[in-house]
């Protein structure tokens, strides 16, 4: 076990692209961490660089106190869980589990020992006898599981690990992923494009984009505090709503203009609206709104604190009951926008109602680097 | 509703089973139909080996007639035992065999560690190595035969075992069909054996081979089969009667002063049944390797 840093690593191709460019990071021992991004971000050629798959143009990799730049895969001592699983189909569950105890000539009782240990883990020592093909996918990603704990690696790594799972069984599988590494107290290195796995198994997450970082947080963090709009609209689903608006001086009340129209944001206090004041007078930003920020109007009549409230007249475009919540869609001067509501929410797709738009909650970004403005004057 | 339209529940049962009936009658007369044509492309295809196989039997004065002689009127072997007196034709089938199999075996060896290396492996100028391998199959075998000769003839190879193997223990072809079947084998399972800590040699042995069972048996079909009717080059290397192959021997059947043909072709029949049987069992192995990676699924 060990923790791994990453300094400045780069990886350019042949033909001139930067797949991952500039990556610092420290993972420590025993942390879950998340790679997290759309395709093609960078976040697998990353994790195929610390697992020696794929060269590093620049930069360090330590594991531990060695640099592991020039190792091959196989004396990095890291082990990896692969998307489409990788079992060898001639060989046995057993076998599979075994073989990189097998490769390493580790005496046969140790091996048996330790491959019922890790199946019992893993709940699948009634399988062992069987072969790797004719597993379901859930029992596949277990074995291939149970083959990469078994020799306790210094980190495991982990590319897209559910993404062959129908959704009930990534939902059962992540709960269990989290025990195991509560259970194993190993550093694992977890890369997806889903950002709910990212969400619920993270300690940490590494948000990327076009091959860069955009912020290393935890969860919440990142949740609430976003960097810039990109980790703003990726993290979160229904992704956060954007609007451009203008910031404005009325008579000591800071407004914003949306979309032509003046909201006000009522004595609001705090940093946001202070930095509003100073840096933004009369310039455009963007406000960025979660869905579950934009309230209905029975909502809001419920509500005490109003001052900070405003309410906009919109069309509902379409309405989506997911169970639990209803997401309403509507849009104002072209763009989609969503609201997240109660259930049991009466508004139809067609009606003409009144939103509140909660500023309070509200995030601000620089609409040319597009950073949140709290973070950009710290 | 009208009492026309009402049926008695023994005439709805009569009807299905008048429209079962036919049913089945167009289904046996389609595959008959079918079963018709297969005999007689059959027939079409096969009729001059049938042929062969029935003038092998025939003593020599039989088909020499102005009569439409299809069958032998008194079959005989003599014609096969004058075969085996005339040349050594079992030496001869155990040279084919032995050469045979030989380049059989280095070729599934070599090709498939060349196209391992072209597949999985990364080095510099991959790609132009593979098609300059790929080049060479636009090369006629004849024209490269000459200057082959005179290498093989100035290392005093003539007339010898390795003369015959050696030149083939690769094949461009060889290194293309097992490529085209790496092609669709996963490089997750070649990463994870290598994080698992396995080497190359390891994982071809343990998991690269034992999956692909159905590409090396169509490779060793296709190769066995034309290094068992090679001609050209056999015949300009050997000169004794120890290391001629087959095909030459056969040759050896004709000579100007008394030609048989019944005699010949008792010779041929006899050396087409190795091929033939090797084709049979490796039929299915060498369609389902010469479609790998061609088409998915």
């Amino acid at each position: 076990m060990a923790g791994l840093t990453l300094r400045n690593i780069t990886k350019q191709y042949e033909n001139g692209f930067q797949a991952v460019s500039d990556f610092n990071l420290e993972i420590k021992d025993k942390e879950f961490i998340i790679f997290v991004g759309p395709s093609g971000c960078g976040k697998s050629t990353t994790l195929r660089m610390i697992a020696g798959l794929e060269e590093i143009s620049d930069g360090e990799l330590w594991i531990g106190s060695d640099l592991v730049n020039y190792r091959e895969s196989k004396d990095r001592d890291l082990s990896m869980v692969f998307q489409n699983y990788a079992l060898y189909p001639n060989m046995t569950v057993y076998d599979n589990i075994a073989f990189s105890l097998q490769v390493r000539k580790v005496p046969k009782k140790e091996i048996d020992k330790k491959v019922h240990e890790a199946a019992k883990i893993l709940e699948i020592e009634h399988l062992l006898d069987r072969k790797a093909t004719d597993l379901s996918g859930g029992q596949k990603q277990r074995v291939a599981i149970g083959n990469a704990i078994i020799r306790k690696p210094n980190a495991l790594l982990m590319d897209e690990p559910l993404s062959n799972l129908d959704a009930r069984l990534r939902a059962k599988m992540r709960v269990e992923l989290a025990q195991l590494h509560k259970r194993l107290q190993t550093t694992i290195i977890y890369v997806t494009h889903d950002q709910t796995e990212a969400m619920t198994l993270g300690d940490r997450i590494v948000v990327m984009n076009k091959g860069k970082i955009q912020q290393v947080d935890t969860p919440a963090m990142l949740y609430e505090h976003p960097d810039n709009q990109f980790v703003a609209g990726f993290i979160g689903s229904p992704a956060m709503n954007f609007l451009r608006a203008d910031v404005k001086h009325n008579e000591e009340i800071y407004s914003v203009t949306l979309e032509g129209k003046t909201v006000s944001f009522g004595k609001m206090s705090g940093y946001k609206a202070w930095i509003l004041k100073k840096k933004y007078m009369i310039r455009e930003v963007v406000m960025g709104i979660r869905p579950e920020h934009i309230y209905t109007e029975d909502v809001y009549e419920k509500m005490e604190e109003k001052e900070n409230l405003s309410l906009i007249p919109v069309t509902i475009e379409a309405k989506e009951l997911l169970g639990a919540e209803t997401i309403l869609y509507f849009r104002v001067e072209g763009e989609r926008y969503c609201s997240r509501a109660a259930a049991d929410c009466q508004i139809e797709a067609g009606d003409q109602v009144n939103l509140a738009f909660d500023l309070n909650q509200a995030h601000f970004f620089d609409s040319e680097s597009g950073i949140n403005i709290v973070h950009k004057y710290q | 509703m009208s009492t026309q339209n009402v049926i008695s529940a023994e005439k709805l049962k009569e009807l299905q089973y008048r429209m079962d009936r036919e049913a089945k009658r167009k289904k046996k007369i389609k595959s008959g139909l079918l079963v018709f044509a297969n005999i007689v492309f059959a027939l079409l295809i096969l009729t001059p080996l049938l042929y062969a196989i029935s003038i092998a039997f025939m003593p020599s004065n039989e088909l020499f007639t102005l009569d439409l002689n299809i069958l032998p009127k008194e079959p005989t072997l003599q014609n096969f035992i004058l075969a085996f007196k005339r040349i050594p034709l079992i030496r001869f089938v155990v040279n084919s065999f032995l050469v045979a199999g030989l380049i059989t075996f280095g070729q599934i060896i070599s090709c498939s560690l060349a196209a391992f290396s072209l597949h999985f492996l990364d080095f510099k100028g991959k790609n132009v190595i593979f098609m300059l391998i790929m080049a060479t199959m636009m090369l006629p075998g004849e024209a490269t035969i000459i200057s082959n000769y005179l290498t093989i003839s100035s290392w005093g190879w003539l007339d010898s075992y390795q003369a015959l193997i050696v030149p083939y223990l690769t094949s461009a072809m060889g290194i293309f069909l097992f490529r085209q079947f790496f092609q669709s084998f996963p490089m997750s399972l070649y990463e994870s054996a290598k994080l698992d800590g396995c080497k190359n040699l390891r994982f071809i042995v343990s998991i690269l081979l034992p999956l692909m069972k159905s590409a090396m048996g169509a490779m060793a079909v296709y190769t066995f089969i034309n290094a068992w009717n090679m001609y050209m080059w056999p015949l300009l290397v050997t000169g004794s009667n120890t290391m001629r192959t087959v095909q030459i021997g056969i040759g050896m059947l004709d000579s100007v002063d008394s030609q048989s043909l019944t005699l010949m072709v008792a010779g041929v029949v006899m050396i087409i049944i190795p091929s033939i049987s090797i084709f049979i069992v490796g039929q299915k192995q060498l369609i389902k390797g010469m479609f790998s990676g061609a088409v998915k699924g």
